[in-house]
């Protein structure tokens, strides 16, 4: 039986009127790299808060590796690591200070927190910013050392909101290195992106969000074995994730009213 | 084709933007009580530029000609106040960049004009125009021979004011446009205004009544006579004899200050910016974190934090040296305490040293009304680390613990340079000391989750809590406060030395009591406001 660590079960979340994640079951297996899709407003970033404790859900249950998030949320956070919306950093800390506080908090001693801190930095290719205060550094800078944050306790499972927003083609690589490098190692991510070539290029399995309600999940097979394009002219071709998520999530036939002036 | 915008659409847009952000400002929420006192501020603030509008009507048609100085401090009062309130102001009242407004289809002239009209909508600016247009009525009901002067000049002293204005605050954006350069300024800033603070009240205490008028009235008549404040009120009163030369500096000085507001628009207008450019080089330094004495790794990496942050925040801790430099006045120039109080040396002796620990707890006090206030977006981290938030809020206290402590022994330190302390004096100090800043605590960490406020770093007058939890913060202080006067009016008047220190030790252990029960309510209510703490923090 395969090993579940993330499940969600009536997962539900309204903020006022708004229903922004509705009855979300999912289940995310050991080793996987789900990236979990969307158009705007769908929900993601607002299911990767209540999976990683920002949020409190309005009703439905979270199990992390085995254990209740509501109950058990500080041994939750012990063994995940997060990329969240906003990166959440101690701007006025340099990138050292930050990896050690960071490194402290999940209970590393001084000298492991150290000694990692040193590492990510050079990994990160951040070595010349190590004592720059963090807010003095570049969007991507911020988002590279957000990554090394969110690693430095070497968690089991990886929660990335939008981790290549913004970052340019070198840093982006150092990126997936690493995160293809984790996985590898048996650790699972769950990877929320816009960019669906990246996302088709490292994740093993897809899951698509809309309007709050999961509409379809599984690897990338099964999801090209479960979607047939209408247009005859694309028949027989490979299907290309942008393609998919077109197709499951009606963006080709949500087509925009003409703007007469523009 | 794109239209530029007419120039009556962009001021009405203009007037109105500023309404809307001060309208949304207001608008009811999650904090009712903050809304509440902000609107009461306005009430009052209003009120008391409609009552001082009034004086300066009064000031105009009363004492004109019987008091012509009078008209050079109104003048100056305007000026002062146009200048000097935006900058108290910045960082609590609800503003925009104007410099926004470049990316807008204006033309440069259009753009130049609207921020003078900016600036002249500004509620500093406001006021000062009402008091001058007040001060002008006063005058032509009372003298119509001075309307063709007042006319005249006093228009010309408004457009002074204003252009001076906008040129201080762009000449201020450009070298606050980097955050070192911005916290360099602030630090410089503040020291300035204490150096001449210091330099003030140890100077001015030397000099006799008769000397200080002596030495200071001919300094401020000479700064009068060539200042716009001094032409403008000559030119009114007298303008055949100064009608010239005030022309001829107010007019010189408008196309002076013009040309230099040219000088700061057309660049942004052209889209040029400043930032944090310049790059630093250096090896990581793989120091570890502090390992602070019993407490554990968790802890100390908060501490640390909150102490790197403290030290970051070069507004807070000059402050905290600029209370220590006039402690160190009090207990080294007796002269001032006997020449301004009339107090002896005992006195001296008796009163300094609460005042001094008062004094100080006071200002340090806000540190822990909001004690997020600079965690912005940083939030999140206490929300996504394994700990429970009140081990932060634990964190938070040791630190303002710590701080405390540090000012106590400063304070104590200095002041026993001058004034011998008593060892029950002493004692005294460290348990009223410890009372208060229990109480301040409590209600700091209840206030944090009540009113959180998200402080914007690197400006001169950013506030560190709202205006509500300093209310709160403020009645909660002088009610320990009153406790600990309370035993030690106690000790004197049944002449039982032992009582006051006995009084306050129980009281000490009470608010022990009160703290933990704070930091548990105030725990809980974090964990349920959640959400609402991060839509206001992060």
């Amino acid at each position: 039986m395969a090993d579940i660590v993330v499940e969600t079960r009536n997962l539900h979340r309204e903020f006022g009127k708004l229903t922004a994640v509705d009855s979300l079951d999912l289940k995310v297996e050991r080793g996987q790299f789900l990236g979990f899709l969307g158009p705007n407003g769908a929900g993601k970033s607002t299911t990767i808060k209540m999976l990683t404790g920002l949020l409190r859900p309005t009703s439905g249950t979270i199990q992390v590796l085995g254990m209740d998030l509501e109950r058990q949320g500080v041994e939750v956070k012990q063994r995940i690591g997060v990329v969240p919306e906003g990166l959440a950093l101690f701007e006025r800390l340099t990138g050292t200070q930050l990896l050690n506080f960071v490194g402290r908090m999940y209970s590393l001693d001084r000298d492991t927190a150290a000694a990692r801190s040193a590492e990510l930095l050079e990994f990160m290719d951040l070595r010349t910013s190590a004592d720059k205060l963090v807010a003095d550094y570049s969007h991507g800078m911020k988002k590279k050392i957000a990554l090394a944050a969110a690693v430095i306790h070497r968690p089991d499972i990886l929660f990335l909101d939008e981790p290549f927003e913004g970052v340019d083609a070198i840093a982006a690589g150092t990126l997936k290195a690493m995160l293809q490098r984790f996985t590898a190692r048996g650790g699972t991510i769950f990877l929320t992106s816009h960019v669906l070539e990246v996302v088709e290029r490292l994740c093993s399995h897809i899951a698509i969000i809309q309007d709050g309600k999961l509409v379809t999940s599984g690897s990338i097979e099964e999801l090209r074995a479960g979607v047939t394009l209408r247009d005859p002219e694309c028949a027989g071709q490979a299907l290309t994730l942008e393609q998919i998520f077109l197709e499951v999530v009606g963006g080709e036939h949500q087509a925009p009213h003409e703007l007469s002036w523009l | 084709m794109a239209l530029a915008i007419r120039d009556t659409t962009a001021f009405r847009l203009l007037a109105r933007l500023r309404w809307q952000v001060f309208r949304n400002s207001l608008r009811p929420g999650f904090k009712r009580v903050e809304v509440l006192i902000r609107g009461f501020t306005w009430v009052a603030g209003v009120s008391t530029v409609a009552i001082t509008s009034l004086i300066f009507a009064a000031n105009g048609y009363f004492l004109f000609d019987k008091r012509p100085y009078v008209i050079h401090v109104s003048l100056w009062v305007i000026a002062l106040v146009w200048q000097i309130l935006p900058l108290v102001l910045e960082g609590s009242t609800p503003a925009l960049d104007f410099n926004e407004l470049a990316r807008y289809p204006l033309r440069f002239r259009l753009f130049y004009t609207m921020s003078l009209t900016y600036g002249l909508l500004d509620p500093a600016a406001l006021t000062c125009v009402a008091w001058l247009l007040c001060l002008a009525l006063g005058i032509v009901m009372g003298h119509p021979a001075a309307i063709p002067s007042v006319v005249i000049f006093f228009p010309l002293f408004a457009l002074l004011n204003l252009l001076f204005n906008r040129v201080l605050f762009g000449w201020l954006r450009q070298v606050t446009a980097t955050r070192r350069r911005r916290e360099i300024l602030v630090a410089v800033g503040v020291l300035f205004l204490l150096t001449v603070q210091v330099s003030f009240w140890t100077w001015m205490p030397r000099l006799e009544k008769s000397e200080r008028k002596a030495q200071v009235l001919p300094v401020i008549q000479a700064a009068d006579r060539f200042s716009p404040m001094g032409v403008t009120a000559n030119a009114v009163s007298a303008p055949r004899e100064s009608a010239l030369v005030a022309l001829g500096t107010l007019g010189g000085g408008c196309l002076l200050l013009g040309f230099l507001l040219y000088r700061q628009l057309r660049p942004i207008y052209l889209g040029e910016t400043d930032s944090d450019s310049e790059v630093r080089l250096g090896a990581i330094q793989a120091e570890p974190g502090w390992g602070l004495p019993f407490l554990g790794p968790q802890l100390s990496a908060m501490v640390e934090r909150e102490v790197r942050y403290y030290f970051s925040e070069h507004r807070l801790w000059v402050n905290q040296v600029s209370i220590w430099s006039f402690v160190l006045i009090g207990a080294l120039a007796p002269s001032f305490f006997q020449r301004a109080f009339g107090w002896s040396g005992e006195r001296r002796g008796e009163v300094l040293y609460p005042v001094a620990i008062s004094y100080s707890l006071i200002v340090m006090a806000t540190l822990a009304y909001n004690c997020f206030w600079s965690d912005a977006g940083g939030y999140y981290r206490w929300l996504l680390s394994p700990v429970k938030i009140r081990r932060v809020l634990q964190a938070k206290n040791i630190f303002f613990g710590i701080a405390v402590l540090v000012n106590l022994v400063v304070v104590t330190t200095i002041v026993s340079f001058g004034i011998p302390i008593a060892p029950l004096r002493l004692l005294n100090g460290v348990l009223t000391t410890m009372l208060i800043a229990l109480g301040v605590v409590s209600a700091g960490n209840l206030l944090s989750g009540w009113f959180p406020k998200k402080v914007k770093s690197g400006t001169f007058s950013a506030k560190n809590a709202s205006e509500a939890a300093t209310f709160i913060g403020l009645i909660v202080l002088a009610a320990f406060s009153a406790l600990a006067f309370g035993a030690n009016w106690a000790g004197k008047h049944w002449q039982r030395p032992w009582l006051t220190p006995l009084l306050l030790l129980v009281t000490v252990l009470a608010a022990g009591g009160i703290y933990l029960l704070a930091l548990k309510l105030a725990s809980e209510y974090l964990e349920k406001h959640q959400d609402k703490m991060c839509d206001e923090l992060v």
